[in-house]
């Protein structure tokens, strides 16, 4: 299975519910100090990585590799000419609608598979075999039947979104300890009361990762797309720039993607942490 | 006999598909939506005229693509899985990279490498590659710091050390890297293939979609969807064989 969640890495104190660890002056200093260490290794990753791209470009005249200033300022011209802003919210439409349609029929669907033995065992392995094919190899049958409608580009996004969501929910319900819920029930808990007391928060940090992994899929979705057979949207303004061989102006669309995924994904994140923290206050 | 009926519900569910699928293809008829016999007749048409010969172009690169990934995932998370420092900085980068849409890039590498294997190459290297690295430092950090010192104090040689205790900790979750970087590479290549449109696979898939022959659209998508869970397939048969070995 790709990309299910994983990712607990919580110190025995956070998990506990108490205080980190008090720690002295210098152990501070130490870890500040590590930090820093970190970031600094971190921006000058990126730092270099730019600069490859910018000193590539230049060496090949922008020819093929758009150098960072060019795609940037191609980036302000495209805006400026009212050329991307269209394109985008083209694109984002299928996104808009797409993406909580995967996250409402998802999530309740992974519960379901995750507790329930039988429907686990009859559909589980369908979302299996979804996230292991390439899916973008199905698009060209969804754009014969439906055409490049608002609705086959839905359909895309949720064939790549609701799998992942559905999984990771599985995933997330499965992994809450039975014995929190056999204390529960034998305290006389209802069906309902163990969902809300014990399932639910328990499972609340797995299954909004897989909510923020799915919207990663979601965005590919919505561009695969818009690549494949029938440009339009923002996956049609790199088709048409690539066949004008204009490669600020690719450069600078499919950065906008590339952005636009980051943005996207990170808000997710802040949110995420955000709810967990209310989650956290409200215990 | 019991193997076969325990898995009723799979059985009932993908009876359930077919059943589905044929009486739609041979009702209502939907032009989209050939029937099963035409699907097969058409991927036996395939098969007797040497049509998959073109899939040996999108093997070759997706076993170029992998080795490439298996050798540099493999430098990349022995570095970061040993300098603490470098993993601290460096994965959350990865993830976020991981996040954003791989696929938006592919044009970028027609643009510069044109048509050829290299474009293909980097695309598989570029949707397999960091998914191996996150999934290989976990395993690589899994080897257990008590079981090294006593096999230390017990003065066990080098090759012993890692035949006992580096290979059973770290295989299982080893192969499960390679299983997530087979599944995407697989994805890189088919998705280079129907961007570009003219060679291995995507090519057969694109001529297929732009003359409507929906029979052959069905036996080729088919065809590579059973090569991905195959070869899933296979992968996790390795994996549990490798964590049972490991206990």
């Amino acid at each position: 299975m790709t990309e299910v969640v994983q990712e607990t890495v919580d110190t025995p104190e956070a998990e506990a519910g108490l205080p980190p660890p008090r720690v002295g002056a210098p152990a501070l200093r130490r870890r500040s100090r590590r930090a820093l260490a970190v970031w600094a290794i971190r921006l000058a990753t990126v730092a270099i990585l730019f600069v490859v791209w910018e000193i590539l470009g230049r060496r090949d005249g922008g020819v093929f590799i758009a150098p960072v200033s060019t795609t940037l300022s191609h980036l302000v011209d495209l805006w400026r000419s009212g050329q991307i802003a269209p394109a985008m919210w083209r694109s984002n439409q299928a996104l808009l609608v797409g993406f909580p349609i995967s996250v409402v029929v998802g999530l309740p669907l992974g519960f379901l598979l995750g507790r329930v033995r039988v429907a686990d065992r009859a559909i589980s392995y369908w979302l299996d075999v979804a996230l292991v094919i390439p899916m973008i190899a199905v698009v060209p049958v969804i754009i014969v039947a439906l055409g490049l409608t608002l609705t086959a580009r839905v359909l895309v996004v949720i064939l790549f979104t609701l799998p992942i969501v559905a999984m990771n929910a599985r995933a997330a319900v499965r992994i809450v300890q039975t014995h929190l819920i056999e204390m529960s029930q034998s305290f006389g808990a209802s069906r309902r009361q163990v969902w809300q007391g014990v399932i639910l928060p328990s499972s609340f940090a797995p299954v909004f990762t897989g909510l923020r992994v799915g919207l990663a899929h979601a965005i590919s979705g919505m561009i695969v797309i818009e690549l494949t057979l029938i440009p339009a949207g923002l996956g049609g303004l790199i088709v048409t720039f690539r066949s004008q061989f204009a490669a600020g102006d690719l450069y600078a669309t499919t950065l906008m993607i590339l952005i636009e995924g980051l943005v996207l994904v990170g808000l997710a994140h802040a949110l995420e942490q955000w709810v967990a923290r209310r989650l956290g206050a409200a215990e | 006999m019991r193997r076969i009926v325990v898995f009723w519900p799979q059985a009932l569910t993908a009876g359930a598909v077919l059943a589905a699928w044929e009486i739609a293809a041979s009702t209502s008829k939907p032009y989209w939506l050939p029937n099963l016999q035409r699907i097969a007749s058409s991927w036996w048409d395939l098969a007797s005229s040497n049509a998959f010969r073109a899939t040996t172009a999108s093997l070759q690169t997706l076993g170029i693509g992998l080795l490439i990934v298996l050798v540099l995932g493999g430098i990349l998370a022995g570095l970061l899985a040993n300098v603490r420092i470098l993993d601290e900085a460096l994965s959350p980068l990865i993830n976020t990279a991981m996040s954003t849409p791989t696929v938006a890039l592919v044009p970028v590498y027609v643009l510069i490498w044109g048509y050829s294997s290299t474009t293909r190459v980097v695309a598989v290297v570029s949707f397999a590659l960091f998914p191996l690295v996150l999934q290989w430092i976990v395993a690589l950090k899994g080897v257990p710091a008590d079981l090294q010192e006593m096999a230390h104090s017990f003065q066990a040689n080098r090759v012993r050390r890692v035949r006992t205790i580096v290979i059973p900790s770290t295989a299982p979750l080893l192969l499960n890297g390679v299983r997530l970087a087979v599944v995407q590479a697989i994805k890189g290549v088919v998705t280079a293939e129907m961007i570009i449109g003219v060679v291995g696979v995507g090519k057969l898939i694109v001529t297929a979609a732009d003359t409507f022959d929906m029979p052959q659209l069905y036996a080729v998508i088919l065809t590579v969807v059973a090569v991905s869970i195959l070869s899933y397939l296979v992968l996790s048969t390795a994996e549990t064989r490798a964590s049972r070995w490991a206990e």
